[in-house]
């Protein structure tokens, strides 16, 4: 291929004040474009009231570069009162020219970037939250409402959907809460071991272990667990039925999506999450006992024994009602954050990350309220 | 600029009135003071450039969002804007066909159809399946009870929605872009299906669009939404709003530009 032979321009004043400019050469892309000095410069030389005339006679070839170049001139021109004569160059040149320039550029359509002081910005935000907050804790209660019109049979969900839900956070998600949970008594098995060992108290591991994983990690654990792996996919689900219009549908055939869609999620999580807790908690305890078999040599009778002792009804009770707590939290967020996502795309995502982050953090927020309460009851 | 008024009154109810509606989004003006008669029968066509507003009006006339202001009434019952309305009752007497079909994902079709007469009928489940069967039988889809709408082409999820949009007989169908993302022939085979069951089931029917060969096959009135100032400015059957109404801006949609009164020209300023 023969060298492409780079842009050219040259421009002469005339006698009369006008301004001859010549481009000639190859105006390519790779080239660059013509800097705004230069063309600043060209402008200089025209007197005032005179005119430019374009000459492309020795123009090889051109693309954008060359009609940007057009441009940007044509509107200095503008701002500078000078007129521009265009008819020396190609056609097409002068038609993709006329094109850009048919439907002139208007102040108001561009967008303002608005940029308020830091004090103005920390207070919108907190408004914007603030108003989020009040329709999600609204979204709760309208949830509670449609809890009481089941119990009441009055109550469009149907059991399928429930059986559904149930199936897919239930069953199908035991094995990762195991395998999870197994490592938690492990990895807290181990930290106790290393602490009780200094005071010859090695057996407490099983009142450690037990303690913990009935009263907060079974729960606590499952319920993250559930955030991550069906919040998140509720609030995608649901996301996408709003963007569908799948939601509108249900409304306009005088369904209430709180009915269809959300009750029977979450009473599938609610039901779900203590059965969820005790295997668990189960597992926890296997986990803590392995370590204490392999670690510090107790038999597993007499980790059973000694578990059995510090467990009591009311851990076992405290941590269930928690897990269905926390269960409707996984399942009223997930839904919520669907049913609030932005219409596009990226807004379905948007609430799927929302949905795990808040869930998580709503979740252990709780929990410690919970935990403060027991306490001070003395529970 | 003045209105073309070109609307017909015939002294009967009108089915649907909608009197000084104003839509908003948050603080921006869509539309202001929408005044429009649909009568009984009638085949009604919401039209009006991209942008000016017809699904956001869909939305207020089939009961999802209120309008800022004004009244929407069907027979005279209200449905916005007034102290006593009666949205379920009107409701259960109107069905949707929405821009993407709108089916549920996680059902079968005759689940889907199944849906409306559940929520409004006592009837046996068994009787629910023969109905569900018979509408979609009545859109050409006998057959397909058993498939999931993903499962289906765009122009068989628009007749599988038309199917559950006429699962309680309604007498007001809404349809919100019934041709777009089809093909001509589809389209204009979805355009026969609204005719036919407009006349078997003597329903009335609003449609959203902007295809123009939809408007004038089947369309016998319109109001015309323009997105500059924002209000109606123009009314009536669509072909006599074609031949008369010296509008430019609804003479050139009604041509598709190629009679524009203003002519964008590649030209050149300066």
């Amino acid at each position: 291929m023969p060298e492409k032979e780079p842009p050219q321009l040259s421009w002469d004043r005339t006698p009369s004040g006008n301004v001859v400019i010549r481009i000639s050469g190859h105006w390519l892309i790779e080239h660059g474009l013509i800097g705004d000095e230069t063309m600043t410069d060209m402008l200089a030389d025209v007197a005032p009231g005179g005119s430019i005339v374009l000459d492309a006679q020795n123009l090889l070839g051109w693309d954008s570069s060359l009609i940007e170049f057009l441009i940007r001139g044509v509107r200095m021109c503008e701002a500078r009162g000078i007129a521009i004569d265009r008819s020396g160059t190609p056609e097409d040149v002068k038609r993709l020219v006329g094109l850009a320039l048919a439907v002139p550029d208007h102040p108001d359509r561009h967008k303002m970037p608005v940029a308020p002081p830091p004090l103005a910005r920390i207070g919108g935000r907190f408004l914007v939250n603030l108003a989020l907050g009040i329709r999600m804790l609204g979204f709760f209660g309208e949830a509670v409402l449609a809890f009481g019109r089941l119990l009441r049979g009055r109550s469009a969900m149907r059991g399928i959907d429930f059986w559904e839900a149930f199936t897919d956070c239930g069953p199908r998600a035991l094995p990762i809460v195991c395998l999870i949970s197994v490592l938690v008594g492990l990895i807290m098995a181990f930290i106790g071991a290393v602490q009780l060992t200094k005071f010859g108290a090695q057996v407490y591991v099983a009142n450690l272990v037990g303690i913990a994983m009935v009263r907060e990690m079974g729960a606590l654990m499952a319920a993250i667990i559930m955030a991550g792996r069906t919040g998140a996919s509720y609030a995608a689900n649901l996301g996408t039925m709003q963007l569908n219009d799948e939601v509108s549908a249900l409304r306009t055939v005088g369904i209430d999506p709180m009915d269809f869609l959300v009750l029977p999620r979450l009473l599938a999580l609610a039901l779900a999450l203590p059965l969820l807790t005790i295997f668990s908690n189960l597992a926890g305890m296997l986990g803590g006992a392995a370590l204490a078999a392999i670690e510090l040599h107790i038999d597993w009778p007499l980790y059973i024994t000694q578990t059995r002792h510090a467990i009591t009804v009311t851990d076992l009770v405290l941590g269930l009602v928690k897990a269905c707590l926390f269960g409707s939290i996984v399942a009223v967020t997930g839904c919520w954050c669907g049913m609030a996502a932005e219409r596009h795309a990226a807004g379905v995502g948007q609430a799927a990350t929302n949905a795990v982050v808040l869930t998580i953090v709503l979740v252990i927020f709780s929990d410690a309220v919970i935990t403060i309460m027991t306490s001070v009851l003395g529970i | 600029m003045a209105i073309c008024d070109f609307s017909e009154p015939d002294g009967m109810a009108p089915h649907l009135e909608v009197s000084h509606v104003t839509s908003m989004h948050g603080d921006r003006l869509i539309q202001r003071d929408l005044n429009f008669k649909v009568r009984h029968g009638d085949i009604f066509i919401v039209m009006g450039p991209s942008g000016s507003g017809k699904s956001t009006l869909l939305r207020h006339l089939i009961g999802l969002d209120p309008p800022a202001e004004g009244s929407i009434r069907y027979d005279g019952t209200c449905i916005w804007g007034c102290d006593e309305y009666d949205r379920e009752a009107i409701m259960r007497r109107i069905g949707v066909t929405y821009q993407t079909g709108g089916l549920w994902t996680s059902m079968t079709l005759i689940e889907n159809v199944s849906v409306p007469l559940q929520r409004y009928t006592d009837l046996s489940p068994k009787e629910v399946r023969e109905l569900a069967r018979l509408k979609l039988a009545m859109v050409g889809l006998a057959g397909f009870e058993d498939h999931y709408p993903s499962e289906l082409s765009g122009g068989m999820q628009k007749r599988a929605g038309l199917a559950r949009a006429i699962a309680l007989d309604p007498d007001l169908l809404f349809f919100d872009e019934p041709s777009a993302g089809l093909d001509p022939v589809t389209s204009r085979r979805l355009d026969d299906l609204i005719l036919a069951l407009r006349d078997n089931l003597g329903a009335t029917v609003v449609i959203v669009t902007h295809e123009l060969a939809s408007i004038f096959a089947i369309g016998n009135n319109s109001v015309f939404l323009d997105p500059e100032s924002k209000t109606q400015i123009a009314l009536g059957d669509p072909k006599t709003l074609l031949k008369e109404c010296p509008n430019p801006m609804v003479h050139s949609f009604l041509t598709r530009g190629d009679e524009p009164v203003e002519r964008v020209t590649g030209g050149v300023r300066g």
